[in-house]
């Protein structure tokens, strides 16, 4: 009887170590291991690229702040995303309604969280990042979100398709935005006033939220990691056969880009180190946006472009016959402050058609954060003054600032990036120096 | 008694005119809010518009915290730190010739029961409010 039992033991062992085995090499989480040893979790993107541009927290009294920390935003998203399927899974709710536009204009005013994003995304990616099976959020097309805090949480959105207001009241759900809310405000935050609140709504637009104070911002020194060497065939050989085994023709253009072919995907490196990829083969699989964007951000990782400071800033389409062309535009951030380009464009572009992706650029740069910068921050009053010194218009309208917000500008001529103050006035877009006060770039995307 | 009449509308008149005179003189700084009242909150922002070249000085309880030359845009910010009990704000503006004085006393007070009880149940009856207007 003890042999038998003995027996049995054993062949559960064996049974129980043939499981674990199978359990470690086949199942788990997908991850794909690239060639830079950088290891990515391919289920936790979407959510990760998902990162609003700014998260601004409304205290209501005329007290805001921006998230400056990366933890933090991240934790308002999970939450976000938590409390809408803890909605999701209630028997009884509520649907999203139309709300008074006039409302939409006081969320500012009232404790509230609000989500905003670099350009419009389509709704779709919405519903399928933040577990909304129902796809709620489908046929929208939403650059903010406002989540008021209060018994129960609501939400409002407006459709940049249609320009209306939207509200969701997610019912009797506990939310943790009022504790988020606090734990920011016991750090002390950077204290934002609206334009309007400081009473300089004839001058700047009513909504523009203006750091009162200074010595919060942390703002890093960033280095590129290492510039691309154009010259040196071993480096492009290595970019190149990242994007295509065999090449049929090589053309090196007059300013030194270089260009690969292989009858079907071209690929032009420019001198920098940035690329453009074109794919002309056809395929005949149906997409959407959700498949799209899964094919997209695959494509970023399995070419080594993914970076955790990487964003989704907006999504776009282009139809042409009875084709659809899904554009994904990704940006970088550190800290939560943005980079820029001298042209304006995204850091990473990305076109599918056909579940595929057709044309792809990229800056193809990575950076790296150094030390924290000691210097103290030019006032962004100083700023605006700056650049309404180099607009010699006495037209009111003309002198008007549109926007004013920090961000890294990269400059190509010394693979630099330069924190500075991005003033929007109509017309134009002035970059002042952060820190010196000089003016870095005058007229943002003009060639 | 249509002589007097005239005689006092006259001196009305002339008061008028010499009591905008000295104004127009003397408002070089336009500020948001004025500098009184009580808050509870230890940070207390101040903000104006004033014209190009006017230099502003701002001090709290006779200490100066603050100076600088309003740009382009005419406009300023100041965040100052409130102390406990009663602070004396006083805003110093100076252009060419002219000079102006604005001065206030803000009330840093700690909140009672009474104005929180009273904050939770406006707020509370906002909200229900809202709630039934909305529907």
């Amino acid at each position: 009887m003890t042999e038998r039992l003995k027996s049995i033991f054993l062949v559960f062992l064996i049974c129980l170590s043939l499981f674990l085995s199978y359990e470690i090499w086949f199942s788990g989480e997908r991850e794909l291991n690239l060639k830079t040893s950088q290891v990515v979790n391919l289920s936790d993107l979407p959510v990760k690229l998902l990162v609003p541009e700014k998260v601004v927290i409304n205290f209501g009294n005329r007290s805001h702040t921006v998230i400056e920390k990366d933890e933090t935003v991240r934790s308002v998203l999970y939450e976000f995303q938590r409390v809408l399927n803890e909605y999701q899974a209630q028997k009884l709710k509520r649907s999203i309604e139309i709300a008074d536009q006039r409302k939409w204009e006081t969320m500012d005013g009232v404790p509230s969280i609000h989500l905003s994003y670099t350009g419009p995304i389509d709704g779709s990616i919405f519903s399928f990042v933040l577990g909304m099976n129902k796809g709620i959020f489908n046929n929208f097309s939403i650059k903010d979100f406002y989540i008021v805090v209060g018994e129960s949480p609501l939400i409002y959105f407006r459709d940049e398709l249609s320009g209306r207001i939207y509200k969701l009241d997610l019912g009797p759900i506990k939310s943790n935005f009022a504790y988020l809310m606090n734990q920011v405000k016991n750090q002390k935050p950077l204290n934002y006033m609206t334009s309007s609140e400081l009473g300089f709504e004839d001058y700047v637009e009513g909504n523009v939220l203006i750091p009162v104070e200074l010595g919060g911002f942390d703002l890093y020194k960033l280095k590129e990691v290492r510039s691309f060497n154009i010259g040196s065939e071993v480096e492009v050989k290595n970019l190149q056969k990242k994007y295509m085994r065999e090449v049929s023709k090589t053309i090196k253009e007059a300013d030194g880009s270089l260009v690969f072919t292989d009858g079907q995907k071209t690929l032009k490196v420019y001198p920098d180190g940035s690329l453009e990829f074109a794919d002309s083969s056809t395929v005949k699989e149906n997409s959407d946006f959700v498949s799209a964007y899964d094919q997209a951000v695959k494509f970023m990782v399995l070419h080594g472009d993914y970076s955790e400071n990487l964003y989704l800033m907006g999504t776009g389409i282009s139809r042409e016959q009875d084709d659809t062309e899904y554009i994904f535009y990704f940006g970088l951030k550190y800290n939560h402050v943005p980079v820029i380009t001298k042209d304006g464009s995204a850091i990473i572009e990305a076109r599918v058609l056909r579940n595929k992706v057709v044309y792809y650029k990229s800056l193809n740069k990575r950076f790296q954060p150094l030390n924290i910068f000691n210097e103290r921050v030019l006032h962004p009053i100083s700023a605006i003054d700056k650049a309404l010194s180099l607009n010699n218009s006495n037209s009111k309208e003309k002198r008007r600032v549109l926007d004013i917000k920090i961000s890294y500008y990269y400059r190509a001529s010394d693979g630099a990036c330069i924190p500075v103050w991005i003033v929007k006035t109509p017309g134009n877009t002035i970059l002042i120096d952060a820190f010196k006060g000089d003016v870095v770039l005058d007229g943002l995307g003009k060639s | 008694m249509r002589r007097k009449a005239a005689i006092i509308f006259t001196f009305i008149l002339l008061l008028l005119f010499g009591i905008s005179h000295v104004f127009a003189d003397t408002e070089l700084i336009q500020l948001n809010n004025p500098i009184e009242g009580k808050v509870y909150s230890d940070v207390y922002t101040i903000s104006g518009k004033a014209p190009e070249g006017t230099q502003i000085k701002i001090k709290m309880n006779d200490e100066l915290v603050f100076e600088w030359t309003v740009g382009p845009s005419g406009l300023f910010i100041k965040s100052v730190n409130l102390q406990k009990g009663l602070n004396r704000i006083q805003i110093i503006a100076e252009k060419d010739d002219q000079k102006q004085v604005v001065e206030g006393e803000v009330l840093l007070a700690k909140r009672s029961w009474g104005d929180i009880l009273n904050q939770i149940f406006i707020r509370d009856l906002k909200e229900i409010i809202d709630y039934f207007t909305a529907k």
